[in-house]
């Protein structure tokens, strides 16, 4: 009994090792990453302003101007 | 037994294992070259400062990685349909004597041994490209190369399995004691 769970035991050691190193190649996959560059502006915390959002904002500031006056 | 085959399979893995990390690890660099690709080399590995260059050189270096185990495969797999003990020609043979090249004749163990090992690290990275593919981190025509090939050689190898198997069967035929009972020339 002792020696079957011995040969038992050293089996799926074995078959666990090699699916380990087959397994190695496949898992180079994590050898490369990406990381995305911080956007200009936004790494005080603020927001990106789009072309839109400067119009639209150019264009409220000028009525607000004209019904001060 | 089977752990003298797990010993073997453990030992034909270790070389394929090494020339397929190194074969990843020289294709990202020398490609990062050609594609003037900026990346920064840590401990974590190479680490690429936007998606577009990640996946060029993702696709490419496991693309490589595929081509060197075709190589590998197609080695063992001519080794497999020509020079394979049981169903080698009696011609080529003497020829491989003659040349001093009998070693090029393998066993039935030793390719099949080496045919699991390299299929298994196709399957492996066909499983792992497939993956890649689903969450757009590599090309799809890298991992539709990587599931041709492995069709292509598990096919290949069946079909080597069934010739042995066909051989053995003649074989077996050929061995069958025949006993012929001449009872009419003792009277």
């Amino acid at each position: 009994m002792n020696k079957k769970l011995t040969k038992l035991l050293l089996n799926s050691f074995l078959l666990t090792l090699l699916l380990a190193i087959v397994a190695v190649p496949a898992g180079t996959v994590m050898l490369l990453k990406y990381k995305q560059a911080p956007a200009v502006g936004t790494s005080t915390g603020n927001q990106v302003l789009s072309t839109q959002d400067v119009r639209e904002s150019t264009q409220s500031s000028t009525i607000l101007e004209e019904e001060d006056r | 037994m089977f752990s003298r085959i797990l010993i073997k399979l453990i030992d034909q893995s270790i070389v394929p294992a090494l020339l397929l990390v190194t074969v990843r690890v020289v294709s990202v660099i020398i490609f990062s070259r050609i594609f003037d690709v900026k990346y920064f080399l840590g401990t974590g590995g190479f680490t690429y400062f936007n998606r577009a260059d990640y996946i060029l050189m993702n696709s490419y270096s496991t693309f490589w990685m595929i081509a060197a185990i075709a190589v590998g495969l197609l080695y063992i797999l001519l080794k497999a349909l020509i020079f394979h003990e049981t169903h080698i020609s009696p011609h080529l043979t003497t020829r491989l004597f003659a040349m001093r090249m009998e070693t090029l004749i393998q066993t039935s163990y030793d390719l099949y041994s080496q045919g699991t090992i390299w299929l298994s690290y196709l399957y492996f990275l066909t499983l792992s490209s497939g993956i890649l593919v689903f969450t757009g981190l590599i090309y799809a025509w890298v991992f539709w190369v990587s599931f041709a090939l492995a069709i292509f050689s598990t096919a290949i190898l069946i079909f080597d399995i069934d010739n042995e198997i066909s051989s053995n069967k003649v074989a077996e035929i050929e061995e069958e004691e025949v006993i012929l009972s001449l009872r009419g020339l003792d009277e």
